[in-house]
């Protein structure tokens, strides 16, 4: 995949040496949505990646004595109902849910990327393919996610597969549609022609051009999948909940609305901030790299 | 003594702005036009006789900007408001578009786009409107006015799209038209 | 014409097929022993067996597949392991809520969503259009519980001006259907009109440069005209496309708004069914809203003709 990027990324010029401020400046006005929305994603990991050092407290213990604490400097963001301290679960719940959101992106992109090639290719199977793939768009996201993970033991791995499974369409589709357009240049049929092995063909022709849309579509799943997972785990259905995650933290604060909005606050905000600097990320990306699918958000979930 | 002015464009100027200054493709136009009279405005390719006639209309893209003059009925129709500008368009100065394929609306029918500025410049109501389009597609020679009326472009050959154009144009009786095809000619 | 309306209807069928396969193949893919995890940590072997015979899974698999094929053809969903009833019943008694919800919430996000989408595109490159799609991108961000609890926080538990949850049958009155349903199809909206409005934006954008809408203003038609009538009608198609395949969006997020406002609709039956793992309740609701998908979908496919006059069958 660097290989990929590079080949990608690469066309627009090197930043200048002298002025870095004046280059970043020139980033930020150029493309908005992918320095700010980088920049908070970048944080927001940091944070969780950083959380055994940050944080104040074990985020699994229990402290019946300190409950339904507000905000104090003994408890950056309060307690919640068992006494546990939010600002250090807010920080381990943030792992579980970027962690989910980034494998099911890398995931539904090489599942995607798999089937798509095969559609592409194999004529007889590529009616099949893409039926199977009809077929799975039409069943809502969360809905097969909780049929799946209610048949499976409580895992994230299970999370994760349960997220993955309805994205799988739309990454296997977009490949399949590149891989069809690019057979029809002339350039392909000239690279055939002169005897390109196959293997060559896809790392030179197929990847370079479904690189750009794959790795848009990717982060708009990323942000999809944190929501889903979120939602998983609301409903019973996702993370076991004796592990901190956004969706749990939720889950558990509702029922404290009315005197301890605390809880359901924080957990929430991370949430909304994380997906909304990965989705603007992708949304300027989208822009950048694939003009012609401007506007269009996923239709996922 | 020869009859006024109706139409008299003074040093007109079209031009964008790149990030190396203003680029005009159109300068120092002017022309002047009586009642009864036609104007040809012939020149190569690219030479700006299509941004010209836009610019009486104030039609052009968002990027370039017209100055100069255009008088028209007492005014200077580059400082006309928006509104104003309204009741010109297509009532007092049509303009019949090159491309009858791309210029005419593909999802309405072609009696309903005839209809359309009588209905909003006459006053007209849509009963009255959609006879006088019936009777603007005959005026144009169209055969079976009466079953084109309900069609829609795609439905019409080359020619009738271009007259249909034409008749669309003529619908309000503008004091000037302003043709932008040069096949026009030979129609 | 009516070759086509066949022919679409007719292809619409081996999706609907497919799909009976995957939600029959998910019970029998899964790892392990599906009926074990239904029986939860203290099942007895008893139980197991059960819910295995109740699941049908101790016949052969093609068998098994012939008979659940059979049930759904005559409406039969299979029976609910927790209460023993019928899940065509179960799902009949709660679909009221459901189906109300989301037409209200379809009905109103279509009326909000699409306009925004069309002055934004009007306003292309302005901070209007900047504005407004920041607004889509954020609500689009934002999980459906969080809108629901912000909501309730404030409409329902500080100003005190909507219940905070509970369903009331249309049939007791307009009013409090509504101050019911509001604060519900509010959350589950802004996601869809998020998406819509970005759509109507998009296939905005592509009209607003043709030459036609250059005739039509040349005609002296107001922007509004314009806009709503020569430019939207032409956009229509991809909007439509997306208002139906966004429907998914929709119906997951059912689950969840009824899950936070306590509606008892279809979404709130699934969550229970996850809490006591009654799996043949979560098959019925995703075969019901798979297939309600097609079917809508079936339908705007054919309302293509309405909107463009050049798509022919």
């Amino acid at each position: 995949m660097d290989q990929v990027l590079g080949s990608t990324i690469t066309t627009t010029p090197p930043p200048m040496a002298r002025g870095r401020w004046r280059t970043v400046l020139r980033a930020v006005f150029r493309h908005p949505r992918i320095v700010v929305g980088g920049a908070l994603f970048a944080v927001i990991t940091l944070l969780t990646l950083l959380a055994p050092w940050l944080a104040t407290h074990d985020p699994m213990q229990i402290n019946p004595v300190e409950r339904l604490q507000a905000p104090s400097a003994a408890h950056l963001l309060g307690t919640d109902g068992l006494g546990r301290d939010v600002f250090s679960r807010v920080l381990y719940g943030g792992r579980v849910s970027l962690f989910v959101g980034l494998s099911s992106a890398l995931a539904a992109s090489l599942a995607g990327l798999v089937l798509g090639l095969v559609s592409g290719y194999v004529r007889a199977i590529d009616n099949i393919v893409m039926l199977v793939m009809t077929g799975l768009m039409a069943i809502p996201g969360i809905l097969l996610a909780i049929a799946f993970t209610t048949l499976s033991s409580a895992s994230v791995a299970t999370v994760v597969i349960a997220i993955t499974i309805p994205e799988v369409p739309r990454t296997a589709r977009l490949v399949r549609s590149t891989v069809l357009s690019i057979r029809e240049q002339p350039y392909v049929d000239a690279a055939i022609v002169t005897g390109t092995s196959f293997p060559r063909l896809l790392l030179r022709h197929i990847f370079p051009n479904a690189a750009a849309p794959l790795i848009v579509q990717a982060t708009f799943i990323c942000a999809s999948a944190i929501i889903v997972e979120a939602y998983l785990s609301f409903l019973g259905a996702g993370t076991p909940p004796e592990i901190p995650s956004w969706g749990n933290m939720i889950a558990e604060a509702r029922n404290f609305l009315r005197f301890a909005v605390w809880i359901l606050l924080y957990p929430s905000l991370l949430l909304g901030v994380a997906v909304l600097s990965i989705n603007l990320l992708g949304d300027g990306l989208r822009d950048w790299l694939d003009p012609r699918l401007s506007g269009r958000l996923t239709e996922g979930r | 003594m020869a009859a006024p002015f109706i139409l008299e464009v003074r040093d007109l100027r079209i031009a964008f702005d790149t990030p190396g200054g203003s680029v005009a493709p159109v300068e120092e136009v002017s022309f002047a036009l009586r009642a009864g009279e036609t104007l040809a405005i012939v020149g190569e390719s690219g030479c700006g006789k299509t941004l010209s006639a836009l610019s009486l209309l104030r039609l052009l893209p968002k990027t370039l900007h017209a100055t100069g003059e255009i008088r028209f009925g007492g005014n200077n129709l580059l400082a006309l408001s928006e509104a104003d500008m309204s009741r010109v368009r297509g009532n007092e100065i049509a303009m019949v578009f090159q491309e009858p394929m791309t210029a005419l609306n593909p999802v309405l029918t072609i009696g309903r786009q005839i209809a359309e500025p009588l209905m909003l410049h006459n006053g007209l109501d849509r009963a009255a409107a959609w006879d006088r389009a019936v009777d603007m597609l005959r005026l144009v020679e169209i055969p079976e006015p009466g079953r084109r009326v309900n069609e829609y472009p795609h439905q019409l050959s080359g020619g009738m799209r271009q007259r249909a154009m034409i008749a669309m144009a003529l619908a309000c009786s503008p004091k000037f038209s302003s043709p932008t095809n040069r096949r026009l000619l030979s129609t | 014409m009516l070759t086509y309306i066949m022919g679409r209807i007719l292809s619409s069928i081996p999706v609907m097929a497919v799909i009976a396969v995957i939600v029959f193949m998910l019970l029998h893919l899964t790892p392990g022993d599906p009926a074990a995890i239904i029986a939860g940590d203290q099942a007895s072997a008893a139980d197991v067996e059960r819910i295995r015979q109740a699941l049908g899974l101790n016949r052969s698999l093609p068998e098994q597949f012939i008979t659940w094929v059979g049930q759904i053809l005559t409406g039969d969903l299979g029976t609910s392991i927790y209460t023993g009833r019928p899940v065509t019943e179960l799902i009949a008694q709660r679909l009221e809520p459901t189906v109300s919800l989301a037409l209200l919430t379809l009905v109103v996000a279509v009326l909000v969503a699409v306009p925004i989408g069309v002055i934004a595109a009007w306003k292309a490159g302005t901070w209007v259009d900047w504005a407004l799609m920041f607004v889509a991108i954020l609500f689009f961000s934002i999980p459906i519980f969080i809108t629901g609890y912000f909501l309730v926080f404030n409409f329902s538990i500080q100003w005190r001006l909507l219940p905070v949850q509970g369903y009331r049958s249309f049939s007791g009155g307009i009013g409090p259907f509504l101050s019911h349903l509001v604060l519900p199809a509010v959350s589950l909206g802004l996601v869809y009109a998020s998406l819509l409005a970005r759509m109507s934006r998009t296939a905005m954008l592509e009209v607003l440069h043709q030459d036609y809408i250059r005739t039509a203003r040349a005609k002296g038609l107001g922007s509004g005209k314009v806009l709503f009538i020569h430019a939207l009608k032409n956009a229509a198609v991809p909007i439509i496309t997306t208002i139906g395949t966004g429907l998914v969006l929709l119906l997951g997020g059912v689950v969840v708004v009824e899950s936070v406002f306590a509606i008892p609709g279809v979404g709130r039956l699934t969550v229970d069914a996850v809490l006591r793992r009654d799996y043949p309740i979560i098959q019925g609701v995703i075969l019901l809203f798979s297939f309600a998908y097609v079917i809508v979908n079936l339908g705007i496919d054919l309302s293509y003709r309405l909107v463009d006059p050049r798509i022919r069958y």
